[in-house]
């Protein structure tokens, strides 16, 4: 659970890989969206032409860019098996106008980079109303310190030239607020802000060597968020390194955490099961949430036995269902009740996957569990991936917050992935199975064949005992 | 009567016993009797995706056609402890048992042998129906609601039809059977003949009466003929034969005139019989296409929007409910294990050859229908039970209760099980075979400990049982008809031998 742990900091991405797009219109979706993911696919070396329709689907209700709301024409999906490694960062770097040969991006060393807690990179392109392009990279990075120095961190301090083709070079870093113990010192300093513009004082071949020796004896062994961001129209380059603090001291936490999510599959036996996830609401108020939940086709969902069940009351929240369309939304109507189931998208076989959202109301400390059952399908030996026995991968469910007031920003929050194992047939066996039952359907021919053509007659034994017997016929 | 009371009773109260004791959520877990086609869960399922607004086709869960949507519209998660629903499903299991009574007690009516019927009135009828109605692999279905169960009855409800003639209500019947499986179809032929050839038994019984008369009067005339004209004797020798050959010319036209009206009478019946039978299933197909288009299913739904269900069929296609129905069982899209052959074989074969295997496999329904039909023409009974066996047997989505209903068809002459050999063979066998199922499907599913082959070998076994039955049955009534025919030919010659360990292959016969 990326932001219990770490902090609600950044944009950061759930297990594996996600593609979303959203189009102008809301027409023809699935093919523009296979174009798109097979691009995107060849640009950055990963398998997303896998995102097909069986596992791509729409989110009414999630909103994935706070500017605008773009109801039903984003179209997403999810590959938690996705694996991800130097040949995709190489791609990313190649997007930055230096690449990682001068600036900021000179530091990761891909060796350091893949040896860290959680890494994770994104690349965000919106157009805005006036047609104008804005291009976003992300590469987030949970690092454990033991002193804070970009040569711990990196493996290497900043050596080389700034990218002459950045307008700003800057690093920024939040929590601190004694400038004094930093080496070198500090240009800007805000409000727990602390700020270094690089200029040109790299191009004197001096290592710019970040150091950080605290007086007071702090309790600095925290995590170190690198949220390192280019951009590339209008706006300079940003480094954010972020400090935050343990786990230990739940004061931060608090101030940080609004939900606490948890999902988890619970089985009988290989083949009955059911999908639980469970929201704490850590606030203060009430909160407006949405579930987003899409489950592969071979999951075959009951969906009328989603239940709902919380903590302050016994019985089961009765789910009320809202048959509303995107186009007559008002959030007011939206979050009328407790819960209410919003859209039910019901699979097909090697078709779509099933999708249900909900909205939810959720009193401050409150839990929600939320229920369905399933029942898994078999699929044929090839349609296993290469290692059957390890299991599928399951695209984590989405929660989006809808704020009221303006202070909560619509916030977007990934549940765990979980791990489906399938019920395998014996990969070794196709030859042996084929004979075998055609051989039961050929007794079933040669008798037939035997017993209805041939002359039954009796046949003589010596005790003159006769005996029914069917011979056939010669012609 | 007491007996077959009694009888009923002990099984209504079995099932009543079964379940008080709530063995229904038990069973559920077998695969025996829960196939993706039977399963009572995937109806619940579909009504309530009816009553939220979606297609109750989705989620690939529920195979029936419509009507079973209309029938169970009030079902609901808690339906599983309704009464209403339990006295259903055992009144089904009731009527089947009766009908399988009132069969095998009218057959009987047509037994030639005076020893052998006075024996077999006593016990035949109910042991059969109490084969059926206490088997325990019925009695579970009957727990699970397994909506296999409505097939049995339309099949054993138009064979009772067809015994009394009545020539509408069997291909209503069978059109309802083949309406919810496809497979019923090919019932279709047996059934119209065996309907033709009851009508035409009770028809040469009113005749018979009627030529009894006839020949009384002739001969009256005849002696007061003689007495009168005795001094003529030439003459009246002359008459004599006149009016023999007139008489002779007579009975021949008049033959000939029955045949040909026979004949076309038996045309006439059998494009009736197909054209009735086709003409129902269209109307159940048009009354269920009309279901989705009104609001008749719809209680829980808000919106009031008259084309409500349209927006699941994409550019006002009809029918859309085939796909998800027939295309299904013949496709064998769904690859659960249950007791029938296909499910390990189309797992692991390759996906290539899928089409091609699923066309053959389907196609060996057909191939034995004709030579069948023809073969044992004169015994429609008979042949009615040979084609529900192998359809059943070859079924995609078979269960355990099928296996006894096999039994019972097969078994309502008692004159086929003479010739049948390997008996305690089969006995010992099923007993073996069906005891393993479900602990083999336990090992590979719960316990996680053993394989798909497991089941995989005993499910095929137990298949391949009933298909050796269904082939002893098949032999034995070959030599029957072989030895009614040698009777029928040459009364005192003696039978047909075929060899022996000195002889040649063929006797004097031939020769």
């Amino acid at each position: 659970m990326y932001h219990l742990k770490y902090g609600e900091i950044g944009r950061y991405s759930p297990p594996g890989g996600e593609l979303i797009a959203t189009f102008e219109t809301k027409e023809d979706l699935e093919s523009k969206f296979r174009t798109v993911s097979r691009k995107i696919s060849g640009i950055f070396g990963t398998s997303q032409k896998f995102s097909d329709l069986t596992i791509s689907a729409q989110p009414f209700y999630t909103e994935f860019n706070s500017l605008e709301s773009t109801s039903q024409r984003t179209h997403y999906s999810s590959l938690p098996r996705e694996p991800v490694c130097t040949e995709n960062l190489t791609p990313w770097l190649k997007l930055l106008p230096c690449r990682s040969k001068a600036g900021l991006a000179s530091l990761l060393n891909p060796i350091k980079l893949y040896d860290l807690f959680y890494h994770s990179m994104s690349v965000e392109v919106t157009r805005s109303q006036e047609n104008s392009l804005s291009f976003h990279q992300q590469l987030l990075l949970v690092v454990e310190l033991k002193e804070f120095k970009f040569s711990q961190i990196f493996g290497t301090p900043l050596i080389g030239p700034i990218c002459p083709f950045s307008s700003q070079t800057k690093i920024q870093i939040e929590g601190f607020s004694d400038y004094s113990s930093f080496t070198p010192t500090p240009e800007e300093i805000g409000n727990n802000q602390v700020g270094f513009i690089l200029k040109e004082n790299l191009n004197n071949k001096k290592d710019f060597n970040l150091h950080y020796s605290p007086k007071e004896n702090t309790n600095n062994n925290g995590y170190n968020h690198n949220n390192i961001g280019n951009g590339n129209s209008n706006n300079g380059n940003d480094n954010n390194n972020n400090f935050n603090n343990n786990g230990i001291n739940d004061e931060n936490i608090s101030k940080n955490q609004s939900i606490k999510l948890n999902r988890f599959l619970k089985e009988s036996g290989k083949i009955r099961g059911g999908v639980i996830t469970q929201i704490t609401n850590l606030e203060k108020n009430d909160l407006h949430l949405t579930l987003y939940d899409s489950l592969p086709w071979f999951m075959r969902v009951y969906f009328h036995t989603l239940t709902i069940k919380s903590n302050f009351e016994n019985k089961e929240i009765e789910i009320t269902d809202l048959n509303l369309e995107r186009e007559q939304d008002n959030e007011s109507n939206l979050f009328a009740n407790q819960a209410s189931l919003l859209r039910i998208q019901t699979s097909q076989d090697h078709g779509r996957p099933s999708i249900f959202e909900l909205a939810l109301v959720l009193k401050p400390g409150e839990t929600f569990q939320i229920s369905v059952d399933y029942l898994k399908g078999f699929l044929n030996f090839e349609e296993h991936p290469f290692d059957g026995n390890r299991g599928f991968d399951i695209a984590p469910a989405i929660v989006s917050m809808h704020g009221k007031k303006q202070n909560l920003k619509k916030r977007i929050y990934y549940t765990d992935s979980l791990l489906l194992m399938l019920p395998t047939p014996d990969f070794t066996m196709p030859y042996n199975v084929m004979t075998i039952t055609t051989t039961a359907f050929l007794i079933w021919y040669g008798s037939f064949l035997n017993n209805l053509t041939g002359r039954a007659g009796l046949k003589l034994k010596k005790k003159s005992k006769a005996k029914w017997i069917i011979k056939p016929d010669k012609f | 009567m007491i007996l077959q009371f009694s009888l009923i009773l002990l099984g209504i109260l079995l099932r009543v016993a079964g379940y008080h004791f709530d063995l229904s959520s038990f069973y559920n877990q077998k695969f025996e009797y829960v196939t993706p086609f039977t399963s009572f869960d995937n109806l619940i399922e579909a009504v309530h995706l009816m009553s939220h607004g979606t297609s109750p086709y989705g989620g690939s869960h529920f195979h029936l056609p419509p009507i079973y949507l209309w029938l169970f519209r009030w079902v609901d998660q808690d339906s599983y402890s309704n009464w209403g629903l339990r006295i259903i499903f055992i009144l089904i299991d009731l009527i089947c048992c009766l009908l399988l009574f009132l069969i095998i007690k009218q057959t009987l009516l047509q037994q030639k042998n005076k020893m052998l019927k006075q024996k077999l009135e006593r016990i035949l009828p109910v042991a059969i129906s109490s084969i059926y109605f206490l088997n325990p692999f019925t009695i579970t279905s009957c727990l699970v609601y397994c909506m296999g169960n409505f097939t049995r009855l339309y099949i054993l409800l138009s064979i009772y039809f067809a015994m009394n003639a009545n020539l509408v209500l069997t291909t209503f019947v069978l059109s309802l059977a083949a309406y919810t499986e496809v497979t019923p179809v090919l019932l279709i032929i047996p059934m119209i003949l065996y309907c033709i050839k009851q009508r035409s038994q009770l028809f040469k019984s009113k005749l018979n009466i009627s030529k009894l008369n006839i020949n009384k009067n002739q001969e009256k005339e005849k002696e007061k003929e003689q007495k009168q004209k005795e001094e003529k004797e030439e003459k009246q020798k002359k008459v004599k034969k006149n009016q023999k050959q007139k008489k002779e010319k007579k009975t021949k036209q008049n033959n000939n005139k029955e045949k040909q009206q026979n004949n076309s009478k038996i045309y006439l019946q059998w494009f009736f019989g197909l054209f009735l039978f086709f003409f129902w299933w269209a109307l159940l197909l048009i009354l269920s296409q009309l279901m989705f288009n009104s609001n008749i299913t719809n209680i829980k739904t808000l919106t009031k929007d008259p084309n409500f269900f349209q927006h699941f069929f994409s550019n006002s296609h009809y029918f859309t409910f085939l796909k998800h129905t027939y295309y299904f069982l013949l496709n064998i899209t769904d690859l659960t294990p249950n007791i029938g052959l296909y499910w390990y074989l189309l797992t692991e074969t390759f996906v290539v050859f899928r089409q091609f295997l699923v066309f053959t496999l389907q196609f060996i329904n057909v191939v034995g229908l004709i030579p069948l039909t023809l073969r044992f023409h004169s015994y429609p009974l008979f042949l009615l039970a040979i084609i529900t066996s192998s359809i059943t047997i070859l079924k995609a989505y078979p269960t355990l209760a099928d296996f006894p209903f096999l039994f019972c068809l097969l078994v309502m002459q008692p004159k086929l099980l003479e010739n049948t050999r390997y008996r305690t063979f089969f006995i010992r066998g099923f007993q073996v075979v069906i005891g393993l199922l479900s602990p083999f499907y336990k090992i590979w599913i719960q316990d996680g400990t053993g394989n798909a082959n497991y089941l995989f070998g005993i499910s095929l076994s137990f298949s391949f049982a009933e298909i050796l039955v269904l082939m002893e049955m098949i032999r034995s009534a070959m030599i029957v008809i072989t030895n009614e025919k040698d009777k029928k030919k040459e009364k005192n010659s003696k039978p047909y031998y075929i060899s022996t360990p000195n002889k040649k292959l063929h006797s004097k016969k031939d020769k």
